[in-house]
């Protein structure tokens, strides 16, 4: 494996004085390959959208890294100043939101945005900002590119304006996109469109994509590999056919669980009990176990290490041992 | 793919006609809209087709009624009320715009930088409070008793006085705009604080400002008149719609026009601004859209 493009080590994310901290983020180690389509899943609360903002610098004034080191292009990204840590933003990292309707400024045209930001990082004239923009609407499948230029975000519809957060996100040949939950607001149909678009931008661009989502079943079928996050913690990571095909963790079959088929005939849907402990109701040890259908005198009192599976495939989880024993 | 593109010229044609979509929701925005330009164009023009001067005094026609000659009488210098007034329009409407454009400038950058820094938000709030703990009319006159009267003093005056007013509704929408996701959409693409103030933040916090400008406008030209009345407004002998009512209430009773005329003139104005301000308060005003 080359050198990663991203590394995030031990990376813990606290909120509250040190006397009474709550780990939001509590000790997640992952990496990014330049190149390579990433996926972080877990449910509303488990972390995921934290980590894509501590890594663009933008975490909220509560909430603060206690621990660990992010590392961009071998960069630590706590210790830039705010000046370069601007520069880096929309440059070489560029971010994609859930809610298109919300992430654009609407007082100006959809173009004259992108044309700003083009200005900023990459110093173009406006008429050749202006061509470019317009080449980037016609790459991200915006029909009659030239005309749309001139429309304000409230003329479009839902996907057209995340076309138009993801030609942002392109403008200025990024190295790393995070895409958070950038499907979950717009219908079903939309939301195939808008994966197939970025993960076809993806291979074209060679940029690295780290998507975001709570749908394991959507994002495995475009990422290399995953990572799937329970409240703060890692449960399970590896490669998307190997988390997808043999989860190890209860979490992860949990999940698989209650993916949907077209073929399904269920009289219920099956669900994994209860919700996810808000933070400061998180137990002791593992933070699965209470709901986990397997859980162990030992998950209620210490948290599990990691267990390797098989070559990068990886789970949090005691049963792990049992079966080794057995 | 292919209805999207069929939609197009419905989208330009929903465009063009903004302007008229505008008037037909609004009556109070148009009558008005339509007073105040007359106004305006009246002040413009009205100097040059008047055949007196403003200050061309004649004594043999004191105290003249209105007539076919003297449309609204003379004062007791002789001169025509009438040119007077619309040349006074000249002084009253360019405090009401310097005003407006002192305490914009004032208020917007106040407002955006105590809303946006929050450890300046306290410091500069409080400031504000205690600006507008003066009466406005007093502070006015203070600082004329300070600085001497004149136009440029009074601008200041007013200026300073009515900016905390505007600087709480900036700030007021730069707090909530600064949690929209735009702003954090554009900070995670590398813009600075300045950058999002001024791109980002005062756009969007404009509309209520404009509104607040109508009435700024108004009040303005109200302050005026009042400060001229009591003697520290811009100085006679150049007319202004305050020093003519001045100059006019010795003789209010044998003489009504002289203070009648500016008197209609403030109304007018005033009044025509307030329609504005309210018409477009109804148009800007999000939640009342698409409810017409």
């Amino acid at each position: 494996m080359s050198k990663p493009l991203l590394e995030v080590r031990d990376l813990t994310i606290s909120i509250g004085s040190t006397a009474a901290k709550i780990d939001i983020v509590d000790g997640v180690s992952f990496s990014v390959q330049p190149n390579e389509p990433f996926g972080i899943v877990g449910e509303s609360g488990s972390g995921k959208s934290m980590i894509a903002l501590a890594i663009m610098g933008l975490l909220p004034k509560a909430l603060k890294i206690t621990s660990g080191t992010i590392l961009f292009d071998g960069k630590e990204i706590q210790s830039l100043s705010q000046r370069d840590m601007q520069r880096l933003r929309g440059k070489e990292l560029a971010m994609v939101f859930q809610e298109p309707s919300t992430a654009l400024n609407p007082v100006f045209t959809t173009g004259a945005q992108l044309v700003e930001v083009l200005r900023r990082h990459e110093g173009l004239s406006p008429k050749a900002a202006r061509a470019r923009v317009i080449e980037l609407f016609g790459q991200v499948g915006i029909p009659s590119p030239a005309d749309r230029f001139d429309d304000y975000p409230h003329q479009m519809s839902g996907g057209m304006r995340q076309r138009v957060m993801i030609a942002m996100a392109l403008c200025c040949n990024p190295r790393l996109i995070i895409a958070d939950e950038p499907t979950t607001a717009l219908d079903a149909t939309i939301q195939l469109q808008i994966m197939r678009l970025l993960a076809r931008l993806q291979k074209e661009t060679g940029v690295a994509v780290m998507f975001i989502s709570h749908d394991l079943a959507l994002v495995s079928n475009f990422v290399r590999r995953v990572q799937v996050m329970y409240a703060g913690r890692l449960a399970e990571c590896g490669t998307a056919e190997a988390v997808f095909s043999t989860p190890a963790h209860p979490y992860t079959e949990g999940l698989m669980r209650c993916a949907y088929g077209l073929e399904d005939r269920m009289e219920r849907l099956p669900t994994i009990e209860g919700q996810v402990p808000t933070p400061n109701r998180f137990p002791k040890g593992c933070r699965f176990s209470t709901r986990c259908a397997h859980v162990q005198e030992v998950c209620r009192h210490v948290p599990p290490p990691r267990y390797a599976l098989a070559a990068g495939h990886e789970s949090a989880c005691y049963r792990h041992i049992d079966f080794k024993t057995e | 793919m292919t209805d999207l593109t069929t939609s197009r010229p419905a989208i330009t044609a929903a465009r063009t006609s903004w302007l008229r979509k505008l008037a037909s929701a609004n009556k109070i925005l148009i009558i008005g809209g339509s007073v105040l330009t007359f106004i305006v164009l009246a002040a413009l023009i009205g100097p040059f087709i008047m055949p007196y001067g403003a200050e061309d005094t004649s004594l043999m026609d004191r105290f003249k009624a209105p007539s076919l000659t003297h449309l609204a009488g003379t004062d007791s210098f002789g001169r025509d009320v009438m040119t007077r007034v619309l040349e006074g329009a000249h002084v009253s409407l360019l405090i009401g715009l310097f005003v407006v454009i002192i305490t914009m400038v004032l208020g917007i950058i106040i407002g955006a930088i105590a809303g946006f820094f929050p450890k300046l938000d306290n410091i500069f709030m409080r400031v504000m409070d205690a600006g507008e703990a003066f009466p406005t009319l007093l502070l006015a006159i203070a600082l004329a008793a300070v600085l001497g009267p004149g136009v440029v003093n009074v601008v200041l005056a007013l200026g300073i006085a009515y900016a905390p007013r505007t600087a709480r509704i900036v700030r007021a929408s730069v707090l909530t705009l600064a949690q929209q996701q735009f702003v954090e959409a554009a900070r995670a693409s590398g813009a600075s604080n300045l950058r999002i103030i001024l791109y980002h933040l005062i756009p969007n916090a404009l509309a209520p400002v404009i509104v607040q400008m109508t009435f700024v406008f108004a009040d303005a030209v109200l302050a005026e008149a009042a400060l001229s009345f009591i003697g520290v407004g811009p100085p006679p002998p150049s007319p202004t719609w305050g020093n003519i009512i001045a100059d006019g209430r010795t003789y209010l009773y044998s003489a009504p026009w002289i203070t009648l005329f500016p008197g209609i003139a403030i109304f007018l104005t005033v009044m025509s601004l307030n329609l504005v301000g309210d018409g477009l308060r109804d148009q800007l005003d999000p939640r009342l859209k698409g409810l017409s």
